[in-house]
């Protein structure tokens, strides 16, 4: 799958694949590096015709609405500041939409909306359910923060190295939490643990993870207050903990960003052709 | 060998110069970083403290910076930039921190950054690991820290060194035992100077 991009050389770091409906549709999602500040998010629907409909919000507050059709492709990047929707087909020509976005340090996350779209009603476009496309990052994509923390003494002072079984555990773990958006900041500690800080505007969070399968936590959320604490991987209620702090955070239930089968979705009757009076609207 | 740990003068700066991998993040110093340094110590009135310098007695921190990457030798150590601090906003920022001259003989400029109140993460029962200053202390204090990076950046830092106050009593202070130690050090110099002659003076 390729996706156009004029400002980057792009490379798909994870194709986590999403099943749209049960008609046969399928979509996929791929994040396309590099990750960071100024890297465009890219996400295509790879089959036509699957009525979908998108807006893109910034932790929380839309700030632009984008309309697709036959293969969406929405890039957005930092620099500049403009969203970026068209189609791989030759139905819709690459249309830039002003995102009203202050840039900021991280990407925002892409939230799709899938529509049920049929040939008898051409005209609306009514979102039904919601789902997150992503994660849009893995801990693999930060390769480069933590790379050279692999070997031991890395830091001149004794520091452990981050041994494989801490990353397979940070990927694991994460990938639970999908809709935690890009970390501000993967950094390695010099006991072999893996850390994480998010710092929103809803809120903060850090976790580590490592050695072995030692996780510290700790949140200062507005609504939640400060809680911290070293635990293990495996205990329940820290994972439950943190499923309420996303939803704090993020304003994003975790279970609706799976796949949409889980949701009920389904694209019964989709629209041969791209509906052009969506797109004038 | 820590000579005290007086109280920094309000018009000086704290600086750390930064040669580590991981330690800037967007112009900023990490998170990370301040986890990997700020140390948590015992048996003092204060729970934590990451080593840094004043600037008023700092004349050499570029050399002293080029001097660790060159010990270290690796390539991934260079000379990244500065972190500092004013100590009068640090004080007003926040009344956890503190800078406390701890001047030593190998390094005059020497000053540790203080947190009065550091208390390490609570851990689960059976849970091993080091002990971990709590991730809201470092998160609060790299906050407070900025960074210069650049070239006339840095320059302007150093311009913006403050002599010191002689009328300050941690001055004085200071400046006290210093000359102590170099009269107890000349006289020390001295004797055995006398000796080494009187003794070669019986060899004859």
């Amino acid at each position: 799958m390729s996706i156009a991009s004029s400002n980057s050389t792009l490379s798909v770091v994870t194709p986590p694949p999403i099943i749209l409906g049960s008609g046969g549709y399928t979509t996929s999602a791929v994040q396309v590096g590099p990750t960071g500040p100024a890297s465009p998010y890219s996400f295509t629907t790879s089959t036509g015709y699957v009525g979908v409909s998108g807006s893109v919000s910034s932790y929380g507050n839309t700030i632009s609405t984008l309309y697709g059709s036959t293969g969406l492709v929405a890039s957005y990047g930092n620099i500049p500041s403009t969203l970026y929707v068209g189609s791989t087909g030759p139905v819709l020509p690459r249309m830039p939409i002003s995102a009203n976005h202050k840039a900021e340090q991280q990407s925002p996350s892409l939230t799709f909306y899938a529509v049920t779209t049929s040939r008898q009603k051409s005209s609306t476009t009514t979102p039904e359910k919601q789902f997150t496309v992503g994660p849009t990052w893995s801990v693999h994509s930060f390769a480069e923060e933590y790379e050279i923390a692999r070997k031991p003494n890395w830091d001149e002072a004794g520091a452990e190295p981050i041994s494989d079984n801490v990353l397979n555990n940070a990927e694991t773990f994460l990938s639970q939490f999908p809709s935690l958006p890009p970390p501000a900041e993967v950094s390695p500690l010099s006991d072999g643990a893996l850390s994480f800080v998010w710092d929103l505007s809803t809120g903060y969070l850090f976790l580590s993870i490592g050695p072995g399968t030692v996780l510290h936590v700790f949140y200062d959320v507005p609504k939640l207050g400060k809680w911290e604490r070293i635990t293990s991987l495996d205990n329940r209620d820290v994972r439950r903990r943190l499923r309420s702090i996303l939803r704090a955070l993020t304003g994003v239930e975790e279970s609706s960003s799976t796949t949409a089968n889980q949701m009920g979705l389904t694209f019964q009757d989709p629209v041969p052709e791209p509906c052009t009076e969506q797109l004038a609207a | 060998m820590s000579l005290q740990d007086v109280p920094a003068d309000d018009a000086d700066r704290w600086v750390r110069h930064l040669i580590e991998p991981n330690s800037l993040k967007n112009n900023r110093i990490t998170e990370a970083y301040i986890r990997r340094y700020l140390e948590p110590v015992s048996n003092r009135p204060w729970q934590a403290e990451i080593s840094g310098r004043l600037l008023s007695l700092a004349f050499d921190w570029r050399s002293v910076a080029v001097r660790e990457v060159r010990r270290i030798g690796q390539d991934h150590f260079r000379f990244r930039g500065m972190a500092y601090v004013d100590v009068a906003t640090l004080r007003t920022a926040s009344q956890n921190f503190d800078v406390l001259r701890s001047g030593t003989f190998l390094d005059w400029a020497h000053a540790n950054l203080v947190a009065w109140n550091a208390p390490l993460a609570e851990a689960d029962p059976g849970v091993i690991v080091r002990p971990r200053v709590s991730a809201d202390v470092t998160r609060s204090l790299a906050g407070i820290l900025t960074v210069v990076i650049l070239q006339h950046q840095l320059d302007a830092l150093e311009q913006r060194r403050v002599p010191i106050d002689a009328t300050s009593p941690a001055t004085r202070c200071i400046r006290t035992v210093c000359n102590v130690a170099i009269f107890v050090y000349r006289f020390s110099c001295r004797r055995l100077m006398e000796q080494i002659k009187s003794a070669q003076a019986r060899f004859h």
